[in-house]
């Protein structure tokens, strides 16, 4: 395919324009501050390589990590990863306790059900329950859009999907969100062995895939197989339908009881024994059948093959849809070395080569694109009492096939490009664009396209163009997509700016930059 | 017969046409909307020429003795069909013992032949049943279809095993059939389904009406087109596509439309009366899909008096019913099939449900269909003839999809779409 030589994207490594226009005021809070580890996360931090380039994107390590470990650079995000310096602001955002998310607490107080227990929801009435998930899939949307701790976020909708509870489903309605907030969100950046424990005794999980109602003498295998072919090894394990059985059987007994909570109920447990590939147990006493699920899931997380497998799905997620064997190789390395633990695992996945050389290789989702667009735009929340916009956008992310926690079957949403091929929601994103740079989400604190312009101070509409291209996508573009925008606006590149012959274009002339292959790409 | 000498003038005239847009096709594809880089991994997807993939912008026309103008309308039920809630053994006592609680008696069974009987709730279908539009094969399987929802439906709708090809069997078909209209093969629906996710030129939508481009204006077309030209990105491949969806619904979107029949509430019904509309419109419809979801029950199936299942099934039949009806006599041009990943446990489980299974229904209605029969071998539920518990699929769902899809759509050879597989056609069309 023919590039043009001379119209690669610039690499502009100061960033004073964009870090005019902060308008989040989340500018980093210092990079001084201390990354406390806990010990299983004590690996040394990520050593980032500079990045490649591709054939649109420009070869920037802090755009480079800004897509992959966020959801989409702001301009308040851009000044931050500059000012701390992308290996700090990486570890700070391995450790976001550290990180402090005002503007987000704020809003997050507009969804008062998401931190309620089992037990005050239950007291609550039945509409308040479809409240409760209703909320929990509205903030998880606000928290991709807004939180400062994004890589988290990330790794929270990575596990969501990777343990996926339908939301919302009228079964599930109050469990669903405490399963998020104590089991997703508690372990997102734990390890991977107490994030399946808890998985596995989460009411949500155990009604989703019906295991609560499996019985050793009538069992339900629907837990006891997605378990093995979704959550640890996978298919590729070469497990038989014996194995299922007796996975199935293996936790025949864990379920829910009365009030709501995780149970195990000893009538319930199959009895005799069990082999699962090369785990086995004598199961001889029915009320061993917490101690012997325990055992089969602890086996399970360690299992060669779910090291593979959870690494392949990660570095799809980072990295490209078909990811290098070499990478999967040292990321399950890393996986089994640090006893599961997630972090260091995300280490090795920012330092290596594979990583560096992967930029412009993944390609946004409908729901990434939406988060990405408000995100570039510069657009901040809404009033905590006044949340009709986000789930205005909620819709819409619906309509595109990919609303949070969303996801109909137990597999999750796909994460590869040829996933989400589709005409209309090709249409579906560029009307989001439009809806965002015409103001149509009620409340959201838009900074204004004609003030975004000013802040760019064109001389010309070249420099017009350049800028809003470095503004909202953080690079310039090639000269025939260039041309293109400044076409658009009926200009040659140094046709003076003129304000008043632009101002009724900006809506369009933003969302095109949005709609264009640089957005796209992460 | 004698062919008539203005119809032989009006295909000569045609084919002059499509030859002049896949020129302006090819042109095209060298200005950069590129050939997929994706999918071309073995030997079947590399052969699949682009050249006669390409989406022209104007109708083939009918010639006379063809399948030109007929229509294939593919219907996934996801999550795991049920064949034997729909299509009951009658009096079976290995069926009655093995659902005590969600099989569907005798009493409530709707007749249809070799002693099967049709669920309750399937009822508005069995009209065409008795109008021997409308059959069924049971037992219907294949090899390396495994258990797992992913695994399975992976497979049938590629059709080959992942080493062979890792195209979907419609994306094949397709390639057979030839060059046609901008929705040729058509989505209902947000995303591309396995079976035709590397075809070129599929178009998705969720009703004609939805297709839009808010401020829509030739100076941002322009701009949209410019942006995404000379990439190589499967991504971009969709813009063009999309930009000729937006300005060939624009105009379907001028024209009054009523459908004429009442579809039921929902995205099933309202699917299916897009469907019956672009048919009626003469887009040159030739492929449809369209998914339903909510089969995977494993719990709390319920009776034939009511529950999940006869919610279920009340759905599909009323709207496969009002789109037979809604289409009248040009159902003789469309053929719908509905498939699955795979059927159901023959013994329901502890929690009032089925687990994954294997053999299972397929249902076919409308024009080629020969209708009123239920087709291929039946292996019975006695427990020497279970397969792990299963129904086996004595009866290859391969077979079932080229009978039907070569009648709708010409195909000739079975090799070009599901290659080494011994074809054995059932009888299921005229």
């Amino acid at each position: 395919m023919d590039v043009e030589a001379t119209a690669r994207p610039e690499s502009r490594p100061g960033l004073t324009r964009r870090q005019a226009v902060v308008t989040l005021g989340v500018v980093a809070a210092g990079s001084a501050a201390a990354v406390a580890v806990v010990a299983a996360n004590s690996t040394p931090p990520a050593k980032l390589r500079m990045p490649s380039s591709s054939t649109l994107l420009s070869a920037d390590l802090l755009l480079h990590l800004a897509r992959r470990a966020s959801f989409g650079l702001t301009p308040g995000l851009a000044a931050e990863i500059s000012e701390q310096g992308p290996e700090e602001w990486l570890e700070s955002q391995l450790d976001p306790d550290g990180v402090d998310d005002p503007v987000l607490d704020d809003l997050l107080t507009g969804y008062p059900l998401i931190g309620k227990s089992v037990e005050e929801l239950r007291a609550l009435s039945t509409t308040e329950w479809r409240a409760a998930s209703d909320e929990l899939v509205e903030a998880t949307l606000a928290r991709q859009l807004w939180s400062r701790r994004q890589l988290f976020e990330i790794m929270v909708d990575f596990w969501s999907n990777h343990f996926n509870v339908t939301t919302p489903l009228r079964a599930t309605l109050t469990a669903k969100p405490v399963e998020d907030a104590t089991v997703i969100r508690r372990h997102a950046l734990g390890t991977f062995e107490n994030l399946l424990l808890a998985d596995a005794q989460s009411p949500a999980m155990l009604i989703h895939l019906g295991n609560a109602e499996s019985r050793g003498d009538d069992p339900n295998e629907n837990y006891g197989r997605e378990l093995l072919e979704l959550h640890t090894v996978g298919v590729e394990a070469g497990y038989t339908e014996d194995d299922v059985r007796d996975s199935a059987y293996a936790l025949t007994g864990w379920g829910v009881g009365d009030d709501g909570l995780f149970a195990f109920s000893a009538d319930a447990h199959y009895t005799g024994p069990l082999q699962v590939m090369s785990w086995s147990a004598a199961n001889a006493e029915s009320a061993d059948g917490l101690a012997v699920g325990t055992d089969y899931l602890r086996h399970l997380a360690y299992h060669k093959s779910t090291a593979r497998h959870l690494s392949h799905k990660l570095a799809v997620r980072f990295v490209s849809d078909d990811p290098p064997e070499t990478l999967v190789d040292s990321l399950a390395a890393s996986f089994l070395a640090a006893g599961t633990a997630i972090v260091p695992w995300l280490r090795t996945l920012f330092s290596s080569p594979e990583f560096a050389a992967s930029t412009g290789q993944k390609v946004r989702r409908p729901l990434e694109d939406v988060v990405a667009s408000v995100r570039a735009l510069g657009i901040g929340p809404p009033p905590a009492d006044r949340t009709s916009g986000i789930e205005a956008l909620l819709e819409r992310s619906r309509a595109l096939g990919q609303a949070p926690l969303g996801a109909g079957a137990p597999t999750g949403y796909p994460d590869v490009e040829a996933g989400w091929l589709s005409t209309s929601a090709v249409l579906g994103r560029w009307n989001v664009h439009r809806l965002l740079t015409t103001g149509s989400f009620d409340d959201f604190d838009y900074p204004g396209l004609v003030a975004t312009v000013q802040s760019v101070e064109p001389e010309t509409q070249g420099e017009l163009v350049d800028g809003l291209c470095l503004m909202l996508t953080g690079q310039t573009f090639q000269r025939s997509h260039r041309r293109a925008l400044l076409t658009f606006l009926d200009a040659d590149e140094d046709t003076p700016y003129d304000e008043d012959a632009v101002s009724g274009r900006l809506p369009d002339l933003f969302a095109l930059i949005l709609d264009s292959p640089y957005h796209l790409l992460r | 017969m004698t062919p008539d000498l203005s119809a032989q003038h009006r295909v000569f005239a045609a084919a002059e046409k499509l030859a002049a847009d896949r020129r302006d096709q090819r042109e095209l594809w060298s200005r950069g909307f590129t050939r997929r880089r994706f999918l071309a991994g073995a030997g079947m997807a590399a052969a699949a020429a682009l050249g006669s993939q390409l989406v022209t912008t104007r109708y083939a026309y009918a010639v006379p003795g063809t399948t030109d103008g007929r229509v294939l309308v593919v219907v996934f039920l996801r999550g795991g069909f049920d064949g034997l809630a729909a299509v009951v053994p009658a009096g079976d006592p290995d069926y009655a013992a093995a659902r005590p609680a969600i099989g569907v008696p005798d009493s409530v069974l709707l007749p249809l032949d070799r002693g099967f009987g049709l669920h309750p709730a399937l009822a508005p279908l069995h009209p065409f049943w008795t109008s021997r539009q409308l059959a069924f094969v049971h037992a219907v399987g294949g090899p390396n279809i495994s258990r797992s929802h992913f695994q399975a439906q992976d497979q049938v709708e590629r059709g080959v095993d992942a080493a062979e090809a890792r195209t979907g069997w419609l994306e094949r078909a397709l390639e057979q059939s030839g060059p046609g209209t901008t929705f040729r093969a058509t989505t209902e629906g947000v995303r591309t389904p396995m079976s035709l996710a590397g075809a070129s030129g599929v178009v998705s939508l969720r009703g004609v009406d939805s297709v839009a481009l808010y401020r829509k204006s030739e100076r941002v077309v322009t701009a949209l087109r410019e942006l995404y030209t000379g990439l190589d990105l499967l991504s971009a491949e969709q813009v063009p596509v999309a930009l000729q969806l937006l300005e060939e619904a624009t105009a379907l979107q001028d024209t009054p439309y009523k459908p004429a029949a009442t579809y039921p509430e929902g995205g099933f019904g309202a699917a299916l009366s897009d469907v019956a509309r672009l048919v009626k419109s003469g887009t040159g419809l030739r492929v449809a899909t369209v998914d339903v979801g909510g089969w995977d029950l494993h719990t709390a199936a319920g009776s034939a008096e009511g529950g999940n299942m006869t919610d279920q099934l009340t759905d599909l039949g009323a709207s496969l019913a009002a789109f037979a009806q809604d289409l009248g006599k040009v159902l003789g041009q469309v053929t719908v099939l509905t498939m699955s990943e795979f059927g159901r446990r023959v013994a329901e489980n502890g929690s009032g449900g089925t687990d994954h299974g294997h053999g299972n229904a397929m249902m076919l209605l409308g024009g080629s269909v020969a209708g009123g029969a239920v087709y291929g071998a039946w292996p019975g539920l006695g427990s020497g003839a279970l397969v792990d518990g299963d129904l086996a699929g004595v009866n290859d769902y391969r077979d079932v999809l080229f009978e039907v899809a070569n009648a709708q759509l010409g195909l000739g050879s079975v090799d070009a779409v599901f290659p080494q597989h011994q074809y054995a056609p059932l009888g299921l069309v005229h």
